[in-house]
Protein backbone atom coordinates (compact mmCIF):
# COMPACT_ATOMS: atom_id res chain seq x y z
CA UNK A 1 0.00 0.00 0.00
CA UNK A 2 0.97 3.64 -0.39
CA UNK A 3 2.23 5.52 2.03
CA UNK A 4 0.37 9.00 3.91
CA UNK A 5 1.00 12.00 1.21
CA UNK A 6 2.99 14.69 2.46
CA UNK A 7 3.72 17.60 0.58
CA UNK A 8 5.92 17.16 -2.25
CA UNK A 9 7.96 19.88 -2.44
CA UNK A 10 11.32 18.34 -4.02
CA UNK A 11 9.75 15.83 -5.70
CA UNK A 12 11.02 14.41 -9.19
CA UNK A 13 7.78 15.20 -10.72
CA UNK A 14 8.69 18.85 -9.82
CA UNK A 15 12.15 19.26 -11.24
CA UNK A 16 10.80 17.53 -14.24
CA UNK A 17 8.34 19.60 -14.92
CA UNK A 18 10.66 22.70 -14.16
CA UNK A 19 13.30 21.30 -16.39
CA UNK A 20 11.27 20.28 -19.28
CA UNK A 21 8.21 21.87 -19.42
CA UNK A 22 9.14 25.68 -18.16
CA UNK A 23 5.50 26.78 -18.82
CA UNK A 24 4.23 23.99 -16.66
CA UNK A 25 7.00 24.76 -13.64
CA UNK A 26 5.85 28.36 -13.34
CA UNK A 27 2.10 27.29 -12.03
CA UNK A 28 4.26 24.78 -9.81
CA UNK A 29 5.75 27.70 -7.70
CA UNK A 30 2.60 29.28 -7.74
CA UNK A 31 3.09 31.73 -10.43
CA UNK A 32 2.06 33.05 -13.95
CA UNK A 33 -1.36 33.19 -15.34
CA UNK A 34 -0.63 32.51 -18.72
CA UNK A 35 -0.43 29.20 -18.66
CA UNK A 36 -2.99 26.65 -19.90
CA UNK A 37 -5.12 25.06 -17.73
CA UNK A 38 -4.57 21.50 -18.98
CA UNK A 39 -0.65 21.67 -17.67
CA UNK A 40 -2.14 22.93 -14.52
CA UNK A 41 -2.76 20.44 -12.61
CA UNK A 42 0.35 18.15 -13.63
CA UNK A 43 2.60 20.12 -10.50
CA UNK A 44 -0.60 21.24 -8.26
CA UNK A 45 -1.24 17.57 -7.46
CA UNK A 46 1.81 15.95 -7.06
CA UNK A 47 2.74 18.95 -5.26
CA UNK A 48 -0.63 19.37 -3.10
CA UNK A 49 -1.61 15.78 -3.19
CA UNK A 50 -3.66 15.75 0.16
CA UNK A 51 -6.28 16.81 -1.78
CA UNK A 52 -9.21 14.89 -0.72
CA UNK A 53 -10.39 14.23 -3.97
CA UNK A 54 -7.75 11.95 -4.56
CA UNK A 55 -7.36 10.20 -1.67
CA UNK A 56 -3.87 11.29 -1.21
CA UNK A 57 -1.52 8.61 -0.14
CA UNK A 58 1.59 8.68 -2.50
CA UNK A 59 2.32 5.46 -4.54
CA UNK A 60 5.11 4.23 -6.81
CA UNK A 61 4.45 3.18 -10.16
CA UNK A 62 6.30 0.99 -12.16
CA UNK A 63 5.99 1.53 -16.14
CA UNK A 64 6.17 -1.01 -18.39
CA UNK A 65 6.11 -1.03 -22.71
CA UNK A 66 5.65 -4.20 -25.59
CA UNK A 67 4.27 -3.48 -28.94
CA UNK A 68 2.08 -5.35 -30.99
CA UNK A 69 5.37 -5.93 -33.45
CA UNK A 70 7.03 -8.38 -31.03
CA UNK A 71 4.16 -11.00 -31.46
CA UNK A 72 4.04 -10.45 -35.04
CA UNK A 73 6.48 -7.92 -37.08
CA UNK A 74 4.21 -7.84 -40.23
CA UNK A 75 1.54 -5.45 -40.71
CA UNK A 76 -1.59 -5.31 -43.24
CA UNK A 77 -2.32 -1.51 -43.75
CA UNK A 78 -5.77 -0.07 -44.41
CA UNK A 79 -4.34 0.64 -48.30
CA UNK A 80 -3.45 -3.16 -49.23
CA UNK A 81 -0.16 -3.08 -48.21
CA UNK A 82 1.82 -5.90 -46.73
CA UNK A 83 4.64 -4.10 -44.71
CA UNK A 84 7.41 -6.41 -42.74
CA UNK A 85 8.95 -4.56 -39.75
CA UNK A 86 12.91 -5.22 -39.53
CA UNK A 87 13.80 -2.16 -36.88
CA UNK A 88 11.33 -0.13 -35.06
CA UNK A 89 12.17 2.09 -32.00
CA UNK A 90 10.84 5.15 -30.21
CA UNK A 91 12.09 7.16 -27.92
CA UNK A 92 10.28 8.32 -24.48
CA UNK A 93 10.60 11.40 -22.85
CA UNK A 94 8.30 10.80 -20.13
CA UNK A 95 4.65 9.33 -19.51
CA UNK A 96 1.87 10.95 -17.46
CA UNK A 97 -0.99 9.11 -15.97
CA UNK A 98 -3.80 11.55 -15.34
CA UNK A 99 -7.41 11.49 -14.70
CA UNK A 100 -8.78 13.12 -17.41
CA UNK A 101 -11.09 10.81 -19.52
CA UNK A 102 -9.65 10.13 -23.73
CA UNK A 103 -10.10 12.22 -26.06
CA UNK A 104 -12.89 10.35 -27.70
CA UNK A 105 -16.83 9.20 -27.26
CA UNK A 106 -16.93 8.02 -23.71
CA UNK A 107 -18.51 4.63 -22.79
CA UNK A 108 -20.96 5.63 -20.31
CA UNK A 109 -19.60 5.18 -16.82
CA UNK A 110 -20.85 2.56 -13.90
CA UNK A 111 -19.81 4.60 -11.38
CA UNK A 112 -20.86 8.58 -12.61
CA UNK A 113 -19.12 9.66 -9.26
CA UNK A 114 -15.92 8.29 -10.58
CA UNK A 115 -16.12 11.31 -13.16
CA UNK A 116 -14.80 14.94 -12.70
CA UNK A 117 -17.18 17.44 -12.94
CA UNK A 118 -14.72 19.98 -14.64
CA UNK A 119 -14.47 18.92 -18.28
CA UNK A 120 -13.40 20.72 -21.30
CA UNK A 121 -15.46 21.77 -24.25
CA UNK A 122 -17.51 17.87 -25.28
CA UNK A 123 -14.71 16.06 -26.97
CA UNK A 124 -11.64 18.47 -25.89
CA UNK A 125 -9.35 17.04 -23.89
CA UNK A 126 -8.69 17.83 -20.78
CA UNK A 127 -5.93 16.40 -19.30
CA UNK A 128 -6.86 16.78 -15.71
CA UNK A 129 -4.49 15.96 -12.63
CA UNK A 130 -1.49 13.90 -12.92
CA UNK A 131 -1.34 10.62 -10.84
CA UNK A 132 1.39 9.46 -12.20
CA UNK A 133 4.10 9.55 -13.91
CA UNK A 134 7.75 7.70 -15.21
CA UNK A 135 10.42 10.56 -15.07
CA UNK A 136 12.83 8.59 -17.18
CA UNK A 137 13.99 8.87 -20.64
CA UNK A 138 14.16 5.24 -22.31
CA UNK A 139 14.57 4.39 -26.31
CA UNK A 140 12.21 0.96 -26.67
CA UNK A 141 13.07 -1.54 -29.23
CA UNK A 142 9.47 -2.41 -30.38
CA UNK A 143 10.23 -5.62 -32.11
CA UNK A 144 11.82 -6.77 -28.21
CA UNK A 145 9.46 -8.25 -26.18
CA UNK A 146 7.62 -6.73 -22.98
CA UNK A 147 10.12 -4.28 -21.04
CA UNK A 148 10.38 -2.23 -17.50
CA UNK A 149 10.62 1.22 -18.18
CA UNK A 150 10.96 2.23 -14.92
CA UNK A 151 9.47 3.03 -11.43
CA UNK A 152 7.74 6.93 -10.96
CA UNK A 153 5.81 8.29 -7.77
CA UNK A 154 1.95 8.39 -8.21
CA UNK A 155 -0.52 9.15 -5.99
CA UNK A 156 -4.44 7.37 -5.10
CA UNK A 157 -6.84 8.15 -7.54
CA UNK A 158 -8.57 7.29 -10.73
CA UNK A 159 -6.32 7.73 -14.40
CA UNK A 160 -8.30 7.45 -17.46
CA UNK A 161 -6.04 8.66 -19.80
CA UNK A 162 -1.78 9.11 -20.64
CA UNK A 163 0.25 11.72 -22.14
CA UNK A 164 3.19 10.23 -24.41
CA UNK A 165 6.02 12.98 -24.08
CA UNK A 166 8.33 12.16 -26.82
CA UNK A 167 11.88 11.79 -26.43
CA UNK A 168 15.46 11.52 -28.47
CA UNK A 169 17.00 8.40 -29.99
CA UNK A 170 21.00 7.80 -29.27
CA UNK A 171 23.71 7.96 -31.51
CA UNK A 172 23.57 9.06 -35.30
CA UNK A 173 19.55 9.08 -34.39
CA UNK A 174 19.77 11.48 -31.99
CA UNK A 175 17.36 14.34 -33.53
CA UNK A 176 14.75 11.47 -33.78
CA UNK A 177 11.77 10.17 -31.99
CA UNK A 178 11.03 7.28 -33.93
CA UNK A 179 12.74 5.10 -36.81
CA UNK A 180 11.10 2.67 -38.25
CA UNK A 181 12.70 0.43 -41.26
CA UNK A 182 11.35 -2.41 -42.89
CA UNK A 183 9.78 -3.52 -46.55
CA UNK A 184 6.26 -2.94 -47.84
CA UNK A 185 5.10 -5.09 -50.25
CA UNK A 186 2.24 -5.27 -52.62
CA UNK A 187 1.41 -8.41 -55.32
CA UNK A 188 5.36 -7.64 -56.98
CA UNK A 189 6.27 -5.04 -55.72
CA UNK A 190 8.64 -4.60 -52.56
CA UNK A 191 9.94 -1.41 -51.15
CA UNK A 192 12.49 -1.38 -48.79
CA UNK A 193 11.82 1.49 -46.89
CA UNK A 194 12.59 4.11 -43.55
CA UNK A 195 10.69 6.22 -41.72
CA UNK A 196 11.57 8.65 -39.13
CA UNK A 197 10.29 11.53 -37.31
CA UNK A 198 12.21 14.51 -35.50
CA UNK A 199 11.39 14.67 -32.16
CA UNK A 200 10.73 18.41 -32.84
CA UNK A 201 8.95 18.01 -35.63
CA UNK A 202 6.02 16.52 -33.14
CA UNK A 203 3.90 19.71 -31.75
CA UNK A 204 1.13 19.30 -30.19
CA UNK A 205 -1.82 21.37 -30.69
CA UNK A 206 -2.74 22.22 -27.74
CA UNK A 207 0.51 22.27 -25.17
CA UNK A 208 2.91 22.77 -28.30
CA UNK A 209 5.16 20.25 -27.01
CA UNK A 210 6.04 16.84 -28.42
CA UNK A 211 3.63 14.88 -27.04
CA UNK A 212 0.81 12.74 -27.93
CA UNK A 213 -2.28 13.12 -25.22
CA UNK A 214 -5.70 11.93 -24.56
CA UNK A 215 -4.45 8.21 -24.87
CA UNK A 216 -7.31 5.64 -23.12
CA UNK A 217 -6.00 4.47 -20.10
CA UNK A 218 -8.28 1.25 -18.90
CA UNK A 219 -8.48 -0.07 -15.18
CA UNK A 220 -7.18 3.41 -13.68
CA UNK A 221 -8.27 3.31 -10.09
CA UNK A 222 -5.15 3.36 -8.05
CA UNK A 223 -4.92 2.19 -4.59
CA UNK A 224 -1.46 1.00 -4.22
CA UNK A 225 1.79 0.32 -6.31
CA UNK A 226 0.74 -0.75 -9.47
CA UNK A 227 2.18 -1.00 -12.99
CA UNK A 228 0.96 0.24 -16.13
CA UNK A 229 1.63 -1.62 -18.92
CA UNK A 230 1.81 0.83 -22.34
CA UNK A 231 1.07 -1.01 -25.51
CA UNK A 232 2.12 0.78 -28.70
CA UNK A 233 0.07 -0.14 -31.83
CA UNK A 234 2.50 0.35 -34.61
CA UNK A 235 -0.14 -1.01 -36.84
CA UNK A 236 -1.79 2.21 -36.25
CA UNK A 237 1.50 4.57 -37.47
CA UNK A 238 1.26 2.52 -40.43
CA UNK A 239 -2.30 1.96 -41.48
CA UNK A 240 -2.54 4.81 -43.71
CA UNK A 241 0.77 5.11 -45.61
CA UNK A 242 0.19 4.75 -49.18
CA UNK A 243 3.45 2.95 -50.25
CA UNK A 244 2.61 3.54 -54.49
CA UNK A 245 3.30 7.49 -53.39
CA UNK A 246 7.23 6.53 -51.72
CA UNK A 247 9.90 7.69 -54.36
CA UNK A 248 11.82 4.50 -55.09
CA UNK A 249 15.82 4.63 -55.37
CA UNK A 250 17.43 3.16 -57.89
CA UNK A 251 19.43 0.79 -55.25
CA UNK A 252 18.69 1.01 -51.35
CA UNK A 253 16.08 1.62 -48.95
CA UNK A 254 13.29 4.52 -49.79
CA UNK A 255 12.88 7.28 -47.42
CA UNK A 256 9.53 8.42 -46.30
CA UNK A 257 9.88 12.29 -46.89
CA UNK A 258 8.83 15.12 -44.67
CA UNK A 259 6.52 16.85 -45.87
CA UNK A 260 5.27 13.87 -48.99
CA UNK A 261 1.93 12.42 -48.18
CA UNK A 262 3.70 9.00 -47.30
CA UNK A 263 5.55 10.68 -44.33
CA UNK A 264 2.40 12.49 -43.17
CA UNK A 265 0.63 9.40 -43.06
CA UNK A 266 3.35 7.98 -40.98
CA UNK A 267 3.86 11.11 -39.17
CA UNK A 268 -0.38 11.28 -38.41
CA UNK A 269 -0.38 7.97 -37.06
CA UNK A 270 2.55 8.23 -34.99
CA UNK A 271 0.08 11.22 -33.08
CA UNK A 272 -2.93 9.11 -32.99
CA UNK A 273 -3.57 8.74 -29.52
CA UNK A 274 -5.31 5.25 -30.28
CA UNK A 275 -1.80 4.03 -30.66
CA UNK A 276 -1.08 3.88 -27.45
CA UNK A 277 -2.93 1.62 -25.22
CA UNK A 278 -2.26 1.81 -21.19
CA UNK A 279 -3.41 -0.60 -18.34
CA UNK A 280 -2.90 -0.19 -14.68
CA UNK A 281 -2.96 -3.17 -12.60
CA UNK A 282 -2.42 -3.22 -8.83
CA UNK A 283 0.86 -4.95 -7.33
CA UNK B 1 -10.63 21.76 19.43
CA UNK B 2 -13.04 20.27 22.10
CA UNK B 3 -15.68 23.07 20.74
CA UNK B 4 -14.83 22.50 16.94
CA UNK B 5 -15.49 18.66 17.65
CA UNK B 6 -18.56 19.35 19.52
CA UNK B 7 -19.77 21.90 16.44
CA UNK B 8 -19.05 18.98 14.14
CA UNK B 9 -21.00 16.45 15.90
CA UNK B 10 -23.67 18.53 15.62
CA UNK B 11 -23.61 19.44 11.76
CA UNK B 12 -22.75 15.73 10.65
CA UNK B 13 -25.82 15.00 12.33
CA UNK B 14 -27.76 17.08 10.40
CA UNK B 15 -26.37 16.07 7.47
CA UNK B 16 -28.98 13.15 7.02
CA UNK B 17 -31.79 14.88 7.84
CA UNK B 18 -30.37 17.55 5.06
CA UNK B 19 -30.11 14.65 2.33
CA UNK B 20 -33.20 12.39 3.45
CA UNK B 21 -35.31 15.74 2.79
CA UNK B 22 -38.11 16.63 5.03
CA UNK B 23 -41.95 17.74 4.72
CA UNK B 24 -40.32 21.32 5.00
CA UNK B 25 -38.53 21.19 1.58
CA UNK B 26 -39.74 23.61 -0.86
CA UNK B 27 -39.93 22.57 -4.59
CA UNK B 28 -39.40 24.13 -7.87
CA UNK B 29 -39.71 22.52 -11.38
CA UNK B 30 -36.37 22.46 -14.46
CA UNK B 31 -37.73 24.31 -17.29
CA UNK B 32 -35.92 23.26 -20.46
CA UNK B 33 -35.36 25.15 -23.89
CA UNK B 34 -32.95 24.56 -26.65
CA UNK B 35 -30.98 26.73 -28.69
CA UNK B 36 -28.48 27.15 -31.73
CA UNK B 37 -27.61 30.91 -31.28
CA UNK B 38 -26.73 32.98 -33.60
CA UNK B 39 -24.31 31.02 -35.29
CA UNK B 40 -26.81 28.90 -36.57
CA UNK B 41 -30.36 31.25 -36.89
CA UNK B 42 -27.87 34.10 -38.41
CA UNK B 43 -24.95 32.28 -39.75
CA UNK B 44 -20.92 32.00 -39.42
CA UNK B 45 -19.48 35.36 -40.06
CA UNK B 46 -15.95 35.15 -41.86
CA UNK B 47 -14.07 36.83 -39.35
CA UNK B 48 -14.05 33.52 -36.89
CA UNK B 49 -13.20 31.23 -39.56
CA UNK B 50 -9.14 30.75 -40.06
CA UNK B 51 -9.40 30.65 -43.46
CA UNK B 52 -11.88 33.38 -44.30
CA UNK B 53 -14.72 31.32 -45.31
CA UNK B 54 -18.55 31.94 -43.65
CA UNK B 55 -21.27 29.56 -42.98
CA UNK B 56 -25.20 30.14 -43.47
CA UNK B 57 -27.01 27.44 -42.33
CA UNK B 58 -30.34 26.88 -44.06
CA UNK B 59 -31.45 24.16 -41.85
CA UNK B 60 -30.32 22.52 -38.71
CA UNK B 61 -32.23 19.58 -37.70
CA UNK B 62 -31.16 17.61 -34.26
CA UNK B 63 -33.55 15.19 -32.55
CA UNK B 64 -33.09 15.69 -28.63
CA UNK B 65 -34.91 13.51 -26.33
CA UNK B 66 -33.81 11.83 -22.64
CA UNK B 67 -33.58 14.90 -20.92
CA UNK B 68 -32.88 13.53 -17.05
CA UNK B 69 -31.95 15.97 -13.85
CA UNK B 70 -30.80 13.09 -10.77
CA UNK B 71 -28.65 13.67 -8.25
CA UNK B 72 -24.92 12.07 -8.11
CA UNK B 73 -26.20 9.55 -5.55
CA UNK B 74 -28.48 7.93 -7.73
CA UNK B 75 -31.53 9.71 -7.31
CA UNK B 76 -34.14 10.28 -10.28
CA UNK B 77 -35.72 13.44 -10.31
CA UNK B 78 -37.63 13.52 -13.57
CA UNK B 79 -37.24 13.42 -17.25
CA UNK B 80 -38.38 14.46 -20.60
CA UNK B 81 -37.99 11.18 -22.61
CA UNK B 82 -39.75 12.06 -25.91
CA UNK B 83 -37.46 12.33 -28.85
CA UNK B 84 -38.35 15.63 -30.43
CA UNK B 85 -37.12 16.97 -33.71
CA UNK B 86 -36.40 20.74 -33.71
CA UNK B 87 -34.93 23.13 -36.46
CA UNK B 88 -32.34 25.33 -35.05
CA UNK B 89 -32.64 27.98 -37.80
CA UNK B 90 -35.77 29.21 -36.59
CA UNK B 91 -35.61 31.57 -33.54
CA UNK B 92 -35.28 30.47 -30.57
CA UNK B 93 -34.39 29.71 -27.56
CA UNK B 94 -37.13 27.33 -28.39
CA UNK B 95 -39.09 25.10 -25.51
CA UNK B 96 -38.49 21.73 -25.18
CA UNK B 97 -40.44 21.24 -21.90
CA UNK B 98 -40.69 21.15 -18.16
CA UNK B 99 -39.74 19.01 -15.09
CA UNK B 100 -41.63 20.09 -12.14
CA UNK B 101 -42.19 18.67 -8.85
CA UNK B 102 -38.21 18.61 -7.69
CA UNK B 103 -36.90 19.29 -3.89
CA UNK B 104 -35.32 22.85 -4.14
CA UNK B 105 -31.14 22.28 -3.75
CA UNK B 106 -28.55 21.10 -6.13
CA UNK B 107 -29.37 18.09 -8.68
CA UNK B 108 -25.94 17.67 -9.77
CA UNK B 109 -26.55 14.97 -12.58
CA UNK B 110 -27.81 16.85 -15.30
CA UNK B 111 -27.89 15.25 -19.14
CA UNK B 112 -29.40 14.93 -22.47
CA UNK B 113 -29.31 12.74 -25.70
CA UNK B 114 -28.96 13.03 -29.77
CA UNK B 115 -30.66 9.79 -30.67
CA UNK B 116 -31.62 8.75 -34.41
CA UNK B 117 -34.91 9.56 -35.11
CA UNK B 118 -37.93 7.24 -35.99
CA UNK B 119 -41.30 7.26 -36.49
CA UNK B 120 -42.07 7.75 -32.43
CA UNK B 121 -40.11 11.08 -32.47
CA UNK B 122 -42.14 13.95 -32.10
CA UNK B 123 -42.05 17.08 -34.58
CA UNK B 124 -41.72 20.70 -32.88
CA UNK B 125 -43.15 23.45 -34.34
CA UNK B 126 -40.29 24.59 -35.94
CA UNK B 127 -39.95 21.13 -37.77
CA UNK B 128 -41.88 20.61 -40.92
CA UNK B 129 -43.24 17.66 -41.84
CA UNK B 130 -41.03 17.17 -44.49
CA UNK B 131 -38.21 17.62 -41.90
CA UNK B 132 -39.92 15.10 -39.90
CA UNK B 133 -40.18 12.60 -42.58
CA UNK B 134 -36.63 12.62 -43.94
CA UNK B 135 -34.97 12.53 -40.13
CA UNK B 136 -37.69 9.42 -39.24
CA UNK B 137 -36.77 7.69 -42.71
CA UNK B 138 -32.69 7.91 -42.76
CA UNK B 139 -32.94 7.56 -38.94
CA UNK B 140 -30.60 10.77 -38.29
CA UNK B 141 -30.19 12.31 -35.46
CA UNK B 142 -28.23 15.66 -37.55
CA UNK B 143 -28.89 16.70 -40.28
CA UNK B 144 -27.42 19.92 -41.53
CA UNK B 145 -27.96 21.87 -44.91
CA UNK B 146 -26.88 25.41 -45.80
CA UNK B 147 -23.59 26.87 -47.85
CA UNK B 148 -20.49 28.65 -46.96
CA UNK B 149 -19.09 31.69 -48.94
CA UNK B 150 -15.41 33.13 -49.85
CA UNK B 151 -15.24 35.44 -52.24
CA UNK B 152 -17.56 34.21 -55.35
CA UNK B 153 -16.93 30.76 -54.15
CA UNK B 154 -19.87 29.19 -52.89
CA UNK B 155 -20.21 25.70 -52.21
CA UNK B 156 -23.05 23.89 -50.44
CA UNK B 157 -23.48 20.80 -48.78
CA UNK B 158 -26.56 18.82 -47.03
CA UNK B 159 -25.25 16.23 -44.68
CA UNK B 160 -27.26 13.67 -42.33
CA UNK B 161 -25.72 12.39 -39.60
CA UNK B 162 -26.70 8.74 -37.41
CA UNK B 163 -24.11 9.43 -34.53
CA UNK B 164 -26.32 9.26 -31.60
CA UNK B 165 -24.35 11.01 -28.45
CA UNK B 166 -25.18 11.38 -24.77
CA UNK B 167 -24.43 14.40 -22.98
CA UNK B 168 -23.78 13.20 -19.52
CA UNK B 169 -23.23 15.24 -16.14
CA UNK B 170 -23.03 18.53 -17.76
CA UNK B 171 -21.88 21.67 -16.28
CA UNK B 172 -22.92 25.42 -16.10
CA UNK B 173 -20.21 27.83 -16.10
CA UNK B 174 -22.14 31.12 -15.89
CA UNK B 175 -21.18 33.92 -13.64
CA UNK B 176 -17.87 32.42 -13.87
CA UNK B 177 -18.27 29.65 -11.76
CA UNK B 178 -18.88 25.83 -12.68
CA UNK B 179 -21.85 24.15 -11.32
CA UNK B 180 -22.83 20.71 -11.89
CA UNK B 181 -26.24 20.51 -12.91
CA UNK B 182 -28.83 22.57 -12.31
CA UNK B 183 -30.22 24.05 -8.98
CA UNK B 184 -33.48 24.12 -7.46
CA UNK B 185 -34.99 26.84 -5.75
CA UNK B 186 -38.49 26.95 -3.57
CA UNK B 187 -41.47 27.76 -6.28
CA UNK B 188 -38.81 28.75 -8.75
CA UNK B 189 -37.91 27.50 -12.41
CA UNK B 190 -34.51 27.04 -13.02
CA UNK B 191 -33.43 27.47 -16.40
CA UNK B 192 -32.01 24.12 -18.34
CA UNK B 193 -30.82 25.28 -21.88
CA UNK B 194 -29.42 22.76 -24.36
CA UNK B 195 -27.00 25.21 -26.19
CA UNK B 196 -26.17 23.58 -29.62
CA UNK B 197 -23.01 24.82 -31.34
CA UNK B 198 -23.40 25.12 -34.55
CA UNK B 199 -19.42 26.31 -35.39
CA UNK B 200 -18.22 23.05 -34.11
CA UNK B 201 -18.92 20.84 -37.27
CA UNK B 202 -15.92 23.29 -38.99
CA UNK B 203 -13.10 22.52 -36.08
CA UNK B 204 -9.80 21.97 -37.13
CA UNK B 205 -9.35 19.30 -33.91
CA UNK B 206 -11.74 16.86 -32.50
CA UNK B 207 -9.40 16.77 -28.85
CA UNK B 208 -7.62 20.41 -28.89
CA UNK B 209 -9.58 22.82 -27.15
CA UNK B 210 -7.25 25.58 -29.56
CA UNK B 211 -8.78 23.85 -32.68
CA UNK B 212 -9.89 26.81 -35.36
CA UNK B 213 -12.45 26.85 -37.50
CA UNK B 214 -11.85 25.98 -41.02
CA UNK B 215 -14.15 25.16 -44.17
CA UNK B 216 -11.60 25.20 -47.21
CA UNK B 217 -10.36 21.47 -46.71
CA UNK B 218 -14.11 20.94 -47.15
CA UNK B 219 -14.32 23.34 -49.91
CA UNK B 220 -11.60 21.40 -51.93
CA UNK B 221 -13.80 17.98 -51.31
CA UNK B 222 -16.12 19.04 -54.14
CA UNK B 223 -13.93 16.84 -57.00
CA UNK B 224 -16.61 17.17 -59.36
CA UNK B 225 -16.84 21.04 -58.83
CA UNK B 226 -20.48 20.78 -58.91
CA UNK B 227 -20.83 23.23 -55.91
CA UNK B 228 -22.05 20.88 -53.70
CA UNK B 229 -19.74 19.24 -51.25
CA UNK B 230 -21.15 15.37 -50.09
CA UNK B 231 -20.67 13.56 -47.66
CA UNK B 232 -19.21 10.92 -50.23
CA UNK B 233 -16.83 13.41 -51.13
CA UNK B 234 -15.01 14.23 -47.85
CA UNK B 235 -15.07 10.71 -47.33
CA UNK B 236 -12.43 10.88 -50.63
CA UNK B 237 -9.94 13.31 -48.43
CA UNK B 238 -7.52 11.53 -46.30
CA UNK B 239 -6.44 13.02 -43.53
CA UNK B 240 -3.02 11.95 -44.14
CA UNK B 241 -2.55 13.82 -47.34
CA UNK B 242 -3.64 16.84 -45.58
CA UNK B 243 -0.59 19.44 -45.10
CA UNK B 244 0.03 21.56 -41.74
CA UNK B 245 -0.78 24.52 -42.90
CA UNK B 246 -4.44 23.12 -43.79
CA UNK B 247 -5.24 22.63 -40.31
CA UNK B 248 -3.89 20.57 -37.59
CA UNK B 249 -6.98 18.10 -38.17
CA UNK B 250 -6.31 16.06 -34.85
CA UNK B 251 -8.60 13.26 -33.85
CA UNK B 252 -6.74 12.42 -30.44
CA UNK B 253 -8.90 8.84 -29.58
CA UNK B 254 -11.45 8.78 -32.48
CA UNK B 255 -10.54 6.27 -34.99
CA UNK B 256 -11.11 8.85 -37.94
CA UNK B 257 -9.13 8.56 -40.74
CA UNK B 258 -10.82 10.42 -43.32
CA UNK B 259 -12.55 13.84 -43.14
CA UNK B 260 -16.33 12.34 -43.43
CA UNK B 261 -15.41 10.13 -40.07
CA UNK B 262 -13.85 13.80 -39.08
CA UNK B 263 -17.07 15.74 -39.69
CA UNK B 264 -19.21 12.74 -38.35
CA UNK B 265 -17.28 12.83 -35.20
CA UNK B 266 -17.75 16.81 -34.84
CA UNK B 267 -21.15 16.13 -34.79
CA UNK B 268 -20.61 14.54 -30.85
CA UNK B 269 -19.49 17.95 -29.81
CA UNK B 270 -22.31 19.91 -30.78
CA UNK B 271 -24.48 20.20 -27.58
CA UNK B 272 -23.84 22.13 -24.69
CA UNK B 273 -25.42 23.45 -21.30
CA UNK B 274 -26.61 26.68 -20.82
CA UNK B 275 -24.26 28.92 -23.40
CA UNK B 276 -21.06 27.68 -22.92
CA UNK B 277 -21.35 24.72 -20.45
CA UNK B 278 -20.03 21.85 -21.12
CA UNK B 279 -21.60 18.15 -20.86
CA UNK B 280 -19.56 14.31 -20.90
CA UNK B 281 -20.46 13.04 -24.72
CA UNK B 282 -20.62 9.18 -24.33
CA UNK B 283 -22.00 6.67 -26.22
CA UNK B 284 -25.72 6.35 -25.65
Amino acid sequence: MGQQCAPLSSTISKNALRRRHPRRALLVGGGALAVEATRLGAGLLLSACGDPSTGGERVVIASRAKSDLAENPVVDNGLGWTIEVTRAELALDHLYYVSGPPAGLAWRPVDLLAIPSAHAHPGHYDSGDVLGELDEAVSIDLLGSEVLLGEGPGVTGQARSAIVALGHLGGEDAALAVVLEGVASQGDVEIPFRAEVAQNSIDNPTSHLPEIDGCPLDDGKIESNGTVLLEVSVAVWLDRIDFAEVSVPGSGMAVLEPGTPPHNAFQRGLVKALGYHFTYSPG
Amino acid sequence: MNAWLAWLSVLGSCVPLVACGSDDQGEGSVVVSVWGEEYIEVGIPAHVFEDGWSVKYDEFLVALGDVTVEKGDGTQGGSLDPLTLFDLTAAGPQSVGSIDGLAEGNWDEFGFSSLEADSEAVRSQSASADDWELMADAGYNVYVAGKASKGEVEKRFAWGFSKPVRYASCVDVRNGQDTSGVVVGDGAEAEAQLTIHGDHLFYDDLASPEAKLRFAVIASADADDDGEVTLEELGAIQLADLSADQGTYGVGAFDVDDMRAFVEAATQSLGHFNGEGHCRPERP
